[in-house]
């Protein structure tokens, strides 16, 4: 055997040892907080009935560790988990204790008007009791999925031609098939205990004396996202052995994953995974504050297909973009002047650069001052010159053409600098040349430096046109969208739905409509755009 | 050797720290990256072993009030601590109501809420339907503030059914301020409460100067908002609403003849008779009338108590001399002006729930309420705390407050909990008709359409 199918085969033996771990975990978690949830429920009716003194309390399946004053049971409990435990005279709640595998759910007894905790429940939880057929099936999924993958790494290894997904798909489908009859069981556990705990048609005043049951939905997530890793995992492995024959090929591509690896984890995690989360709350009808958060399908969607103000806020949106290219332009002129050699350009391109750095909130607010119709310099400026002021904010036909000004002023000084880094990686040849052969400035400008200046141009325009369908604090502190919705920008609109309408459902089917026409337009762009230029070749 | 260590970890942990330190000493071989590691497993020992001997209970409270509101609570808190040994308060506001708002939401929804919080009036209709809040009702005599104690309509801002969702802590109703010292120049007698549209309007008139004739005034008579929580008194006031009583629908109440009668007055007050200025109330700069208003350039200002704090300044300065009067009212109305108020609640899922019970007893009570209204920041909704108040202002302002609570109501924020959505179309009706110069029935009838969309949605 080679070293290279050793490896390949721990690899895949680790991919179905860890799925079965942690499927082990996701499915031994969602159990134990099911038995929580009913251990808790059985303490707290023994709770109640001692508030209430009645004299014979129900007794419960699961074995008491202390029923009486805080002090008694927690010498009881203490004794049980072989450590002090504290805080049982102010924890108004359900608690989960554990020590090593050991779990005790508590339960205040309150008096008669609920107020005071004059006494605790304490009962031991058995969440182990109803796991062996799930456990079973783990550990037969896992030994069968071995088999089938070592078996597959064998064949791979011995032809040449053979495809590695079609060798790696069998331990991938038994991992696949064994999680989704887990996911029926997980949900009918969950269902079954449903049934078994009445308070959740009939709830208490108080919910802090009920745990919630786990949610069925996050636990089928978990156990997805565990068979996507296994799977991965397999694949690489029988992505190593067919690769075997060529080492320098394998080399490179492992080296350039092991670079890759800790930046795309992060994206999984933090872009990726987020950005599916959002595909979800989407075809939901989700209120962060409602337990409550029924599937709508694609109604979402279509409800933004129907909404006059998600239509203007993309317009306004299009039509806000426009400013791009005339920030673009501003800043190629800037910084063709500002390449010149001369005394004080330092200063100067700080100076342009400045507004770059500065807070948009500030800036918001000192161009709101700037565009006021009875005390702003713009309109005190137009009165010197004998010309009528202009409500630069408060006219539908004016406001968003003065949040695009102030946006060009923005993103005139980071433009202007990577135009300057452009024009400065532009040879000072080929100018010479051009100059020898009889061109002008307009002949050099439009034949070299602009084609050079493509892949930044093209940089700019597409960075530039991302950011400008993302606005959202200049509409937010100048506008509020208004007036009359003339700047209400498709970012305003997924803030205000989600966090002040609180409808993230429909916030979510909003972005992710942003989304797709970003990445429309991008394509667009690079396709239009991006072709290359190279006088020095 | 551990004068390195910069860490204080107690008990068990220390002597663990000191061990750890002492075996990684410069003295030996190990390398510094070693001592590194090994001084950051010690300190999250540490940070792990901490909590299991520590029994004080931590209370966490948050707001959006702003620093010196916050310092109003104080010694609130402090008696709180000293009446609970092994309780610590911890407060954790956000100054931007709007960010509170989202840290709240999102702190229920993750399970982890504070224990106790300050809820706007305008939340209780959205958080009663989410059940989230516990039910307050049953422990107020018990933490020394009876329910009768409350101004009954403030108190049913908060309350459902029998239920009773925040202890109220503060509210305002909306009224014009007015400069006396402006109508002492132009000779007019004060307004008194109960003045109509038409007395209302002939004083912003006279009060409306523009001595160069450039048709910008330099002094105006009066201000209009386009924010409708402004606007709201005067639309009550003209005999009108937004919504029906029963707040189902918006056609058949903002498109009715009383409705439409009231909002023509409002905008005419900037498009025909030209006695307040464009209304610019952004975000940011939603100051300008107020300057104009502390300028001496404004006389009739409509907004609430939270003025008081600001304006106290203008008045210690002798800066500035002013009243409060009523909104006015239409012929044949009654005066109604929204009372807005906040209240402190307690979540239904908190750790601790008596102590934080009492605590937002303790922040509600009438000390703490005292406390606020010395500072000017709101009415008490205690009457016998802002009777006995008001009987020693020597301003008079607190008296003028007083009058205007008996023809308080509740906004329709404490009502509908679609308000906000509501909420955000209504300042179309002015600026379309102030800007577009749209007929007022025909937006009312527009918006009021829009506004039935949302509430049947």
């Amino acid at each position: 055997m080679s070293a290279v199918r050793r490896a390949a085969s721990a690899t895949a033996i680790g991919a179905c040892i860890v799925w079965a771990l942690a499927t082990l975990l996701t499915v031994g978690s969602t159990y134990a907080k099911v038995e929580y949830v009913l251990t808790a429920y059985e303490a707290g009716s023994v709770a109640r009935a001692r508030s209430a003194n009645l004299s014979r309390p129900p007794s419960p399946k699961r074995r008491i560790i202390g029923d009486g004053s805080v002090k008694q049971v927690r010498t009881d409990l203490s004794r049980f988990l072989g450590r002090p435990v504290t805080g049982l005279e102010s924890q108004d709640r359900v608690t989960v204790h554990a020590k090593w595998f050991e779990r005790v759910v508590t339960v205040p007894v309150k008096d008669r008007d609920e107020w005071d905790i004059v006494g605790v429940v304490a009962l031991r939880a058995e969440p182990w009791s109803e796991l062996l057929i799930p456990v079973g099936g783990i550990v037969a999924a896992m030994l069968m999925a071995i088999v089938l993958a070592l078996r597959g790494l064998r064949r791979l290894e011995a032809d040449a031609h053979a495809s590695t997904y079609a060798f790696m798909i069998a331990p991938v489908a038994a991992l696949a098939v064994t999680m989704a009859a887990l996911a029926v069981l997980v949900r009918a556990r969950i269902d079954g205990a449903a049934l078994d705990f009445p308070t959740l048609a009939l709830r208490d005043r108080f919910d802090s004396l009920t745990l919630p049951l786990p949610n069925g939905q996050a636990s089928g997530l978990w156990l997805a996202l565990v068979l996507v890793l296994a799977a991965t995992l397999l694949f690489v492995a029988g992505w190593a052995v067919s690769a075997s024959r060529r080492p320098a090929a394998r080399r490179e591509t492992l080296t350039a994953w092991a670079f890759l690896a800790p930046s795309a984890l992060h994206l999984l995690v933090f872009t990726a995974g987020p950005l599916l989360f959002t595909l979800y709350v989407s075809l939901h009808d989700w209120d962060l504050l409602q337990a409550n958060r029924p599937f709508v399908g694609l109604g979402n969607y279509a409800e933004l297909a129907r909404d006059p103000l998600f239509w203007k806020a993309l317009g306004n949106t299009f039509i806000y973009a426009l400013y791009v290219p005339f920030s673009m332009a501003l800043a190629l002129g800037a910084a063709l002047i500002l390449d010149q050699p001369l005394k004080g350009m330092k200063a100067l391109r700080a100076l342009v650069f400045l507004p770059t750095v500065v807070s948009y909130v500030a800036i918001a607010v000192v161009w709101q001052w700037m565009f006021n119709l009875d005390y702003g310099l713009l309109n005190y400026l137009l009165r010197a010159l004998h010309l009528p002021g202009v409500d630069w904010l408060g006219n539908p036909k004016t406001a968003l053409l003065a949040v695009m000004l102030v946006s060009a002023w923005v993103q005139l000084g980071y433009q202007m600098v990577i135009f300057l880094a452009g024009l400065q990686g532009i040879p000072a040849h080929l100018h010479e040349a051009a100059t020898l052969d009889g061109a002008g400035p307009w002949l050099r400008f439009r034949h070299i430096t602009l084609p050079l200046l493509r892949p930044v141009t093209v940089y700019l325009f597409v960075t530039g046109i991302i950011w400008s369908f993302q606005v959202f604090t200049l509409v937010y502190v100048m506008t509020e969208g208004g007036p009359v919705h003339a700047t209400d920008v498709l970012v305003y609109r997924i803030y205000q739905n989600a966090w002040e309408f609180r409808r993230m459902g429909y916030a979510s089917a909003m972005s992710w409509v942003l989304f797709a026409i970003l990445l429309i337009l991008t394509l667009l762009q690079w396709r239009a755009l991006n072709k290359k230029v190279d006088y020095a070749a | 050797m551990i004068k390195h260590v910069s860490l204080r970890p107690v008990g068990r942990a220390a002597r663990l720290a000191t061990v750890a330190v002492a075996s990684v000493a410069p003295t030996s071989a190990c390398t510094w990256s070693a001592r590194t590691v090994t001084l950051l497993l010690v300190a999250l020992l540490a940070a792990a072993c901490r909590g299991s001997g520590d029994e004080t209970i931590v209370l966490r409270m948050t707001s959006w009030q702003s620093p010196q509101e916050n310092a109003l609570d104080l010694p609130a808190i402090r008696a709180f601590e000293r009446t609970h040994p092994g309780v610590r308060v911890v407060n954790e506001p956000v100054s931007n109501q709007a960010e509170y708002r989202e840290k709240v939401i999102t702190a229920i929804a993750s399970g982890s809420p504070p224990d106790v919080l300050l809820l706007d009036g305008i939340d209780v209709p959205s958080f009663a339907l989410a059940g989230v809040l516990l039910d307050l009702a049953p422990f107020a005599g018990r933490v020394g503030i009876p329910l009768s104690t409350f101004y009954p309509t403030v108190l049913a801002m908060f309350s459902r059914g029998d239920a009773v969702l925040a202890f109220p802590k503060g509210f305002s109703p909306m009224v014009y301020f007015y400069n006396r010292a402006l109508f002492d120049a132009a000779r007019l007698p004060y307004p008194v409460d109960g003045w109509t549209f038409d007395e209302f309007l002939r004083t912003a008139q006279a009060l409306t100067l523009d001595a160069n004739a450039d048709g910008v005034p330099e002094q105006w008579g009066t201000a209009v908002d386009r924010r409708f929580f402004s606007w709201q008194a005067m639309l009550w006031s003209g005999g009108g609403d937004i919504l029906t009583i029963d707040g189902r629908r918006a056609t058949g109440a903002l498109d009715s003849p009383a409705s439409i009668r009231a909002l023509e007055f409002l905008t005419a007050l900037v498009t025909t008779y030209r006695v307040a200025p464009k209304p610019n109330a952004f975000r940011a700069v939603s100051g300008t009338e107020t300057r104009l208003f502390y300028s001496g350039r404004l006389a009739l200002y409509p907004s609430g108590h939270w003025l008081i704090p600001n304006i106290r300044v203008q008045l210690a300065r002798g800066q500035l001399s002013l009243g409060v009067v009523s909104f006015p009212h239409a012929a044949g109305a009654d005066v109604i002006t929204p009372l807005f108020a906040s209240g402190w609640a307690v979540p239904r899922n908190t750790s601790h729930r008596k102590l934080a019970v009492e605590l937002a007893g303790a922040l509600s009570g009438a000390e703490a309420q005292r406390q606020r209204l010395i500072a000017g920041l709101e009415l008490s909704t205690m009457p016998a705390v802002q009777e006995a108040f008001a009987q020693h202002d020597s301003l008079g302002l607190e008296r003028s407050f007083l009058r205007q609570i008996p023809s308080g109501r509740a906004p329709w924020g404490a009502r509908s909990p679609k308000f906000r959505e509501l909420e955000a179309e209504l300042p179309e009706i002015l600026d379309r008709v102030i800007i577009l110069g749209e007929p007022v029935a025909q937006v009312a009838a527009d918006v009021a359409r829009k506004l039935d969309l949302i509430l049947l949605r």
